[in-house]
């Protein structure tokens, strides 16, 4: 992270590579030696014996060259008699050069792997080497080994100054199938290879070195000059080496043929090709002898298969899909989650197989409040799966977004593939498990389109949850307000009905207790006129006595009771006020499959009486039907009660719980049974609603909190359930 | 054995009605000398009057009664099995009710019409049982109730709220201040009465 300010400038980058620790005199003098055609073999052997470590390396590696395994070398200065000066100066110049930057122990999973950079350059001096064979008048002495190793030098050299930066770009390429050499030009500016030629320069090391390093790829047919023959040989080894697949992450086979550069050295490819038919074999006792373990030739061979493999399947995807396509398919799906699922179908089509089932959308968009940005973790289904806040300052208008998921994703982060912008809102793809889905095409355009229509998507979807909300709000305001009123005028109708009370019960009183004192001295024909007074007077106070019950109803002793038990109950109370040949009882009252409910039982049975008794009102003749059932899935308990009378008026479905509400003409009943009965049944937290059949007839129905099991000792005895009949309404009628 | 009883009840019924006695009708009572009841009338530990324009002592039922209590004295012999009821009501024609369904013999009826006047009558009357409305003029009637509980002299004396409160749950509170019975208005005479018998059976 530390280093990409410095990638902002490339100035800062040329500072930090500029200051690298050059490698050592030792290495250097050997360069310069290979440069000085006049130099004696005492000179080299010299140099090299002045590291005894060297002197065994080099021993080491010249025995087990090509040639050095047909004849016997025993001593440094037979290696260079039967060698040749440049082999024995190649293999000590490639010990040096890889002692100053040593390969890691492991392999890299991911980054810049120097085993297998190492393993590319010493592969890439073989061929070099090797092909120097077939060019008349080639420069001799190991000089296009040379060159061949050190031609990724501006590889190693970022690799040093800015670690991070190159692992970083090394996964990019090794994500898009891209050169690196490009992915490092568009990440810093400057190009590998122009790195390299910088260092090369800085070194002073031979003008064919610098020269090849400078003339890569395209260029390398438009050399001049003396050093063109090695600029050839050096650009043919990189496109055969790569063509191979040997070494890391961006060193695959590029867009460069062979046939010119062929032709331009006058080389004969039959007999190239045989020459270099060995060339896992050599590789693997090359870099052994170069004193770091290596697998086997037939496993590098291996190895660069499957690195082809892998490459096909990269490039195995399907360019069809237009962007008009893309847009097309996306404008079709309006919320989060058929946008997100269509963009996992479309990658999944532009990578060349099946979208992945656990495919991840990750959506990086600036936090609602404070710094930083929101970062939104999405199931291939749309379904938020994660959200958190990333730090401050982690997106920073300098660096663009883009670059900012290339260089900038903290450790552990999962590496974006498929990254776009949509004001500062970016979309990226990747496994549960934290792997990316590999992406060949990362094309601005598409995963532009992707994050607008997620971005759009989202943006809708929030305007509906908040319309959604306010709507919700609304509803709830409205109910409130409905249910204060209603509460304020049942309080008011409580303290009425206690002032009452009071200041009618006295003259109620009088007025009883008169007609009673009378009726003892009263003949039979006055005694039931005087019972009427008394028992006028008991009713009105009475029914004072029920509008304070309905205003101020007992607190409620609730308890898990069997709705069948709240049932029979009722039908305890019943006969006293109705007669029970109207009512029939069409549930099951069975203690096996209770329907269990929480309420207070005698308060709801004496609701379930209201009820009932107000069914029976409804016309002389009408009947009464009483039901239970349990609506798990609403988590509630029904009792109801159907009747076949009229059925209630609009009116009256609105306000017949209301106290003192009667359809019925006057004179019939108070108007308060309903009442009463709401207010029992919502102090057990339950609640009353009415509606008219289709064919005929209103139910009314007790609505009550649904619990797992029974523990109320209410219990049904035989004499009570004996009335028990499934007898459907209209029959009984 | 039937003639003696006969007797006694003549015996008792002597003194039935009379509301002011000497001293020597005092003695006769209390089965004293008139001596002893001069003394405690003297030593104010028996209240009465001297008769105007003469030095004579004479004591008022309600007082006699008192003080018989106070020194465990049997009232028996006063003949008067007559039980003394308080109707406390701030509404007059609800205190005429009520006398009138007690009219009789059986019962000594006195009325207040404020908490005031009924702790007042509590000590001069000494009521067996008071019927005691809830809604007074100036205190309420539990605290009447709790007043009267709190003084340990009038344990025997039995309360019963009668009034219009229709709120279940002040019922509850009522009974548990101290009272014994509640009688809701309106109320039927007899149930009033049978509560009244009960009560003065325990």
């Amino acid at each position: 992270m530390s280093d990409v300010p410095v990638v902002a400038n490339v100035q800062a980058l040329l500072e930090r590579i500029d200051t690298l620790p050059s490698p050592s005199a030792l290495a250097l003098r050997l360069v310069t030696t290979a440069n000085d055609e006049t130099s004696d073999v005492r000179d080299l052997v010299a140099i090299i014996q002045q590291d005894a470590a060297l002197a065994a390396k080099v021993l080491s590696l010249c025995r087990r060259g090509p040639r050095g395994r047909a004849l016997d070398v025993a001593s440094l200065d037979r290696a260079v008699v039967l060698l040749g000066f440049g082999a024995v100066r190649a293999a000590a110049l490639a010990v040096e050069f890889i002692g100053s930057f040593p390969a890691s122990g492991a392999m890299a999973t991911s980054g810049f792997d120097s085993m297998r950079f190492w393993r590319h350059s010493v592969a890439k001096s073989i061929v070099a080497e090797a092909a120097s064979k077939f060019v008349r008048g080639a420069p001799g002495a190991g000089r296009p080994s040379v060159v061949g190793l050190l031609h990724d030098l501006g590889a190693l050299a970022l690799s040093r100054a800015l670690p991070a930066l190159c692992d970083r770009c090394c996964d990019e390429a090794e994500r898009l199938g891209r050169d690196f050499d490009d992915v490092v030009a568009d990440a810093v500016g400057l190009s590998a290879s122009a790195i390299g030629g910088r260092v090369a320069a800085r070194w002073s090391l031979p003008d064919e070195i610098t020269e090849s390093l400078r003339m890569r790829g395209a260029l390398a047919l438009a050399a001049q000059g003396p050093h063109r023959p090695l600029v050839l040989l050096a650009q043919l080894a990189d496109i055969v080496v790569r063509q191979r697949h040997v070494g890391g992450a961006g060193f695959g086979p590029g867009a460069e043929p062979l046939p010119p550069l062929f032709d331009a050295l006058a080389i004969d490819a039959t007999r190239f090709a045989a020459a270099v038919a060995s060339l896992f074999d050599d590789l693997a006792a090359r870099t052994e002898a170069l004193g770091f373990a290596s697998p086997p030739g037939a496993a590098l061979a291996a190895e660069s298969l499957d690195r082809a493999n892998r490459r096909l399947g990269l490039a195995r995807h399907n360019p069809d899909a237009t962007f008009a396509d893309i847009s097309d398919e996306l404008a079709a799906a309006t919320d989060p989650a058929s946008v997100l699922s269509c963009i996992v179908r479309q990658i999944g089509r532009q990578d060349g197989r099946p979208a992945d089932a656990d495919a991840r959308v990750l959506a990086v968009s600036p936090a609602a409040e404070g710094p930083g940005c929101e970062v939104r973790e999405f199931s291939r289904d749309g379904a938020l799966v994660a959200s958190r806040i990333a730090g401050e300052g982690d997106l920073d208008g300098a660096v663009t977004v883009r670059r900012w998921c290339q260089l900038r994703a903290p450790t552990g982060t999962p590496r974006h593939l498929a990254v776009a912008q949509r004001g500062a809102t970016l979309v990226t793809l990747y496994r549960a498990d934290g792997d990316v889905i590999p992406l060949t095409v990362l094309d601005q355009m598409p995963v532009a389109i992707w994050a607008f229509a997620l971005g759009a998507a989202l943006d809708r979807e929030r305007a509906r949850r908040a319309a959604q909300r306010s709507a919700d709000a609304a509803r709830l305001l409205a109910a409130c307000r409905d249910k204060i009123a209603k509460d304020r005028a049942l309080a008011s109708v409580g303290e009425l009905a206690a002032g009452l009370a009071h200041e009618l019960n006295n003259p109620l009183t009088i007025a009883s207790g008169r007609a009673q004192l009378l009726r003892r001295a009263a003949t039979d024909a006055t005694a039931h006129e005087l019972d009427e007074i008394v028992e006028a007077a008991e009713r009105a106070s009475a029914l004072v006595a029920s509008l304070l019950r309905i205003a101020r109803p007992l607190k409620p002793s609730c308890c898990e009771v069997d709705a069948s038990a709240i049932i029979v109950l009722a039908l305890r109370v019943l006969p006293a006020v109705v007669d029970l040949n109207r009512v029939i009882v069409a549930a099951t009252l069975n203690q096996s499959a209770p329907i269990a409910c929480f309420a207070d039982p005698a308060q709801v049975a004496e609701a379930l009486a209201e009820v009932v008794q107000n069914a029976l009102s409804a016309t002389a003749s009408s009947r009464a039907q009483i039901s239970a059932e349990c609506d798990a899935r609403a988590d509630r308990c029904m009792i109801s009660v159907r009747d076949n009378g009229p059925g209630f008026s609009e009116r009256g479905l609105a306000h017949a719980v209301d106290p003192f509400f009667s359809e019925r003409s006057s004179g019939r009943g108070t108007g308060l049974g309903l009442a009463r009965a709401r207010t029992l049944v919502e102090a057990s937290g339950g609640s009353i609603e009415l509606r008219n059949e289709a064919s005929g007839g209103a139910t009314v129905t007790i609505v009550l909190r649904r619990c797992a099991k029974v523990t109320s000792g209410v219990t049904i005895d035989e004499e009570s359930t004996c009335r028990t009949e499934v007898a459907p309404l209209q029959d009984a009628v | 054995m039937a003639v003696d009883r006969s007797q006694q009840q003549s015996e008792r019924g002597k003194w039935t009605g009379k509301q002011v006695f000497t001293t020597g009708e005092a003695a006769d009572i209390c089965k004293v000398s008139q001596q002893t009841i001069i003394r405690c009338f003297d030593s104010g530990r028996l209240n009465g009057f001297r008769v105007p324009g003469s030095r004579f002592r004479r004591i008022p039922r309600l007082e006699l009664v008192r003080f018989m209590r106070m020194n465990e004295i049997p009232l028996d012999s006063l003949g008067d099995d007559r039980r003394r009821i308080l109707v406390v009501d701030d509404d007059p024609q609800i205190i005429a009710l009520v006398e009138d369904c007690l009219k009789g013999e059986r019962f000594e009826v006195r009325s207040a019409a404020t908490g005031y006047d009924a702790g007042i009558l509590t000590e001069q009357f000494r009521p067996d049982i008071i019927l005691l409305d809830y809604m007074l003029p100036d205190i309420n009637g539990s605290v009447v109730c709790d007043r009267i509980r709190g003084n340990l002299e009038y344990t025997g004396t039995r309360i019963i709220f009668v009034s219009g409160v229709a709120d279940d749950e002040e019922v509850q509170r009522l009974l548990k201040s101290g009272a014994d019975a509640f009688v809701r208005k309106p109320f039927r005479a007899d149930d009033l009465l049978r509560t009244i018998e009960r009560l003065l059976e325990t």
